[in-house]
């Protein structure tokens, strides 16, 4: 009898013991990411036939059943579906607000409009060198803005695409490593091993892969998992021990494009989708201020040529180049501003054609379309942002409701260690008390 | 019981207190800048409206420094045409002595000699410089508005037919000036004449009439003549002074207008002190609150019970 309290007790022991180790895991691990709070699940042994007979109770104490990871798959898979849409929307914020403010703090509209009105203060004296010096001056200023307007856009979609790049090389390596611990996922069948780790770097591999796109997930029944991009055919990322390669193409208009397996794919969610979004409304930009800087051009060189310059001769073309990157002045002087009306002598006072100037200038409203096209950039950031807070809210409630139900709450694990401390404590007192009964029986 | 884990407890307190400082930090800078739009994606609407208004308040700029010209110029137009009567009415004095039958030929000499040197001020007057240097009267002609020959001293009008126009806005405009044919030439009993012919030719007879007879006839007939021309260039001077009014009213209304831009960039774009200022005292309120209450809830833990 004495025997059999003592190994009860003994269990009692293992079990407390087992438990008040997994508490202080627990509380070691109570900041660590992607760590799933464990428990102890115990359960009682017994025997009931063996040496069954009357009056002698066959219990065998308890025993670790099995360590539970306090997760649950639906919740993840919602964190995972979330992190994909808040990170897209806000990785396209983040590349549509680079795109508007450079286009807004370029100063393009502020150049076109010191332009309009260097030409105004010509109208008071057109032959005037100063006012015409100023004048040419402001157009360069005006076709360096145009420059710097086209560079910044350039560099900022160059810099996602670089970032989209580097994005497809992580995601490819979070595939190889996935693939490895399926791997060992399959080959771990000891329970008593620490599986729990393992599927917490599963699904820490599956949280960072959702950031970079969109996937679905299939856990097979070995807890192995294979991964899609998206929800389309012939888009496997990862089967088991196998992992495939996701590749980017730029196409000659600065575009990027995805293919996976041969085949073509679009994400739809994570910052790879919002890059390729953000890089997309960059090229619409650019071709934008392509558009305004050729109107301005346009405009300009034909008021030109329909006047006649300080000399007397016809006026040549103000500018030369195409598109706002190749918008440059080709006047070299002051004098080859064609001020005067077709016909006029040379110095003429005559400043028609400044007048014609201005007025081309307003019917062609290229001041009003750079106003709209910078209108155009930000209201896609503030329509986007507005979407972006609304994912974001719904992400961080997601994330919020795993993190409750699976983080570590140091309260709990301080009132378990006390549980468990006084379990221990009890077990102890019972095997003393077997052995101070197995001294009362010898001393009889 | 749903369990609520002590970094989900941490995470939740920096988000929230994150996001006050974030919007207390958005008021501050409204205060300081003095413009709710810090950049255009704020508020596209409102940031493309200052936009427009802005540029709009750069071209009046402009608007008003032609203005500006245009003043002078008619100011100094003016005073020109003011200095040409003078001389005329001196000349036209000096002829209605010539036209009396009391001075003898030697004296209808001098005055014609008198009236010669006048002669010779009309001319610098006709010729007169605007600021810039260009020739006053010779609308948008290059050089001198008047050529004078070298030996004979007659003249020849060298300008061009209409005078300079300059913008003072969208749709507004004034010419600044007048071409010397303007006041200069005038009709006198049907017959087409120039001032400055008469008076060359006025002064020439005089000094050589021929006859006494002859001296005062010349004399006579060019008292109308000189009153037409007198009539003439006063008549200029009222034109030139209903566009000097033109201007002061154009300049009315770019004031009023500027000063409607500069309510409605208040209204669009400016930040109401005030409000903006209760609102941050109101959210630093509950920012501390957020923070105090965050150190007191974080100091709860049952480890620091055990013991």
């Amino acid at each position: 009898m004495s025997a059999n309290m003592i190994s009860i007790a003994s269990s009692g022991l293992n079990a407390a013991r087992a438990a008040l180790e997994i508490t202080s895991q627990n509380i070691a691990n109570a900041g660590t990411d992607g760590y799933v709070r464990r428990s102890v699940t115990l359960s009682e042994q017994s025997a009931n036939n063996l040496h069954s007979s009357y009056g002698q109770v066959s219990q065998l104490g308890v025993r670790v059943s099995g360590i539970t990871r306090n997760v649950s798959g639906f919740q993840q898979a919602e964190v995972r579906r979330t992190t994909s849409d808040a990170t897209r929307a806000d990785t396209l914020v983040d590349g549509l607000t680079q795109i508007s403010d450079t286009a807004d703090n370029s100063g393009v509209f502020s150049s076109i409009t010191n332009f309009q009105s260097a030409l105004s203060q010509l109208t008071a004296s057109p032959a005037n060198s100063s006012l015409r010096a100023n004048a040419v001056e402001a157009a360069r200023t005006m076709a360096q803005s145009f420059n710097a307007a086209s560079s910044g856009l350039s560099s900022a979609v160059t810099g996602m695409r670089t970032e989209a790049t580097s994005g497809v090389k992580d995601l490819n390596d979070l595939a190889a490593d996935l693939a490895l611990l399926n791997k060992r996922i399959s080959g771990d069948t000891d329970p008593a091993s620490n599986s729990a780790g393992l599927l917490d770097q599963r699904d820490t591999i599956l949280q960072k892969m959702s950031v970079l796109s969109n996937i679905t997930t299939t856990v097979n029944s070995d807890n192995t998992v294979t991964v899609q991009i998206g929800n389309s055919t012939n888009s496997t990322l990862v089967d088991r021990g196998t992992a495939n390669t996701l590749s980017l193409t730029t196409a000659s208009d600065g575009n990027i494009s995805f293919s996976l397996n041969g085949g073509d794919i679009t994400p739809t969610g994570g910052s790879l989708a919002g890059k390729q979004q953000a890089i997309s409304a960059g090229v619409v930009a650019l071709s934008g201020l392509d558009d305004v800087a050729n109107a301005m051009m346009t405009t300009m060189n034909n008021a030109q040529t329909s006047g006649v310059d300080l000399t007397g001769a016809t006026g040549t073309a103000m500018f030369s180049g195409s598109g706002a990157s190749g918008m440059t002045l080709a006047l070299t002087s002051p004098n080859q501003l064609a001020t005067a009306s077709a016909g006029s002598t040379a110095n003429s006072q005559n400043g028609e054609n400044v007048s014609a100037m201005i007025n081309a200038l307003d019917s062609a409203n290229v001041s009003g379309k750079m106003n709209d096209y910078i209108f155009g950039l930000s209201s896609a950031v503030s329509g986007n942002t507005t979407m972006r807070d609304a994912l974001d809210t719904i992400a961080s409630n997601a994330k919020t409701a795993l993190s409750s139900s699976s983080g570590v709450d140091l309260d709990t694990e301080a009132a378990n260690l006390l549980r468990y401390q006084q379990a221990y404590q009890a077990s102890g007192k019972v095997i003393q008390i077997a052995s101070t009964l197995f001294d009362q029986l010898l001393n009889l | 019981m749903t369990n609520v884990s002590t970094s989900a407890f941490y995470q939740n307190a920096i988000s929230s207190m994150t996001s006050l400082r974030k919007q207390t930090e958005t008021l501050q800078a409204q205060i300081s800048t003095g413009n709710t739009i810090q950049n255009s994606r704020d508020n596209p609407l409102a940031a493309a409206q200052m936009r427009a208004l802005q540029s709009a308040d750069s071209l009046a700029t402009a608007d008003k420094a032609n203005a500006n010209a245009a003043k002078t110029q008619l100011t100094q137009t003016d005073d020109t045409l003011t200095q040409i009567n003078d001389v005329l009415s001196q000349i036209t004095s000096l002829t209605t002595q010539a036209a009396s039958s009391t001075y003898n030929d030697t004296q209808r000499a001098a005055i014609g000699q008198q009236i010669g040197a006048y002669y010779d001020s009309l001319v610098s007057l006709a010729n007169a410089k605007d600021s810039q240097g260009n020739s006053l009267f010779g609308g948008q002609g290059t050089g001198a508005a008047y050529n004078v020959d070298a030996t004979t001293g007659a003249t020849s009008y060298n300008g061009t037919s209409t005078a300079a126009t300059i913008s003072l806005g969208p749709g507004l405009s004034v010419t600044t000036g007048v071409t010397g044919p303007e006041f200069l030439d005038f009709q006198s009993n049907g017959v087409s004449k120039n001032l400055l012919s008469t008076v060359k030719t006025l002064a020439a007879t005089l000094q050589n009439p021929g006859t006494t007879e002859a001296g005062i006839a010349a004399a006579n007939s060019a008292l109308d003549d000189l009153g037409a021309a007198t009539h003439s260039v006063s008549a200029t001077q009222t034109v030139v002074g209903a566009r000097l009014d033109w201007i002061n009213t154009t300049t009315n209304i770019q004031t009023q207008t500027a000063a409607q831009r500069a309510t409605r960039e208040a209204d669009v774009g400016g930040t109401d002190l005030a409000a903006t200022i209760a609102k941050l005292s109101q959210q630093m309120t509950v920012l501390e609150a957020a923070q105090s209450s965050f150190v007191k809830v974080a100091n709860l833990s049952l480890f620091s019970m055990l013991n």
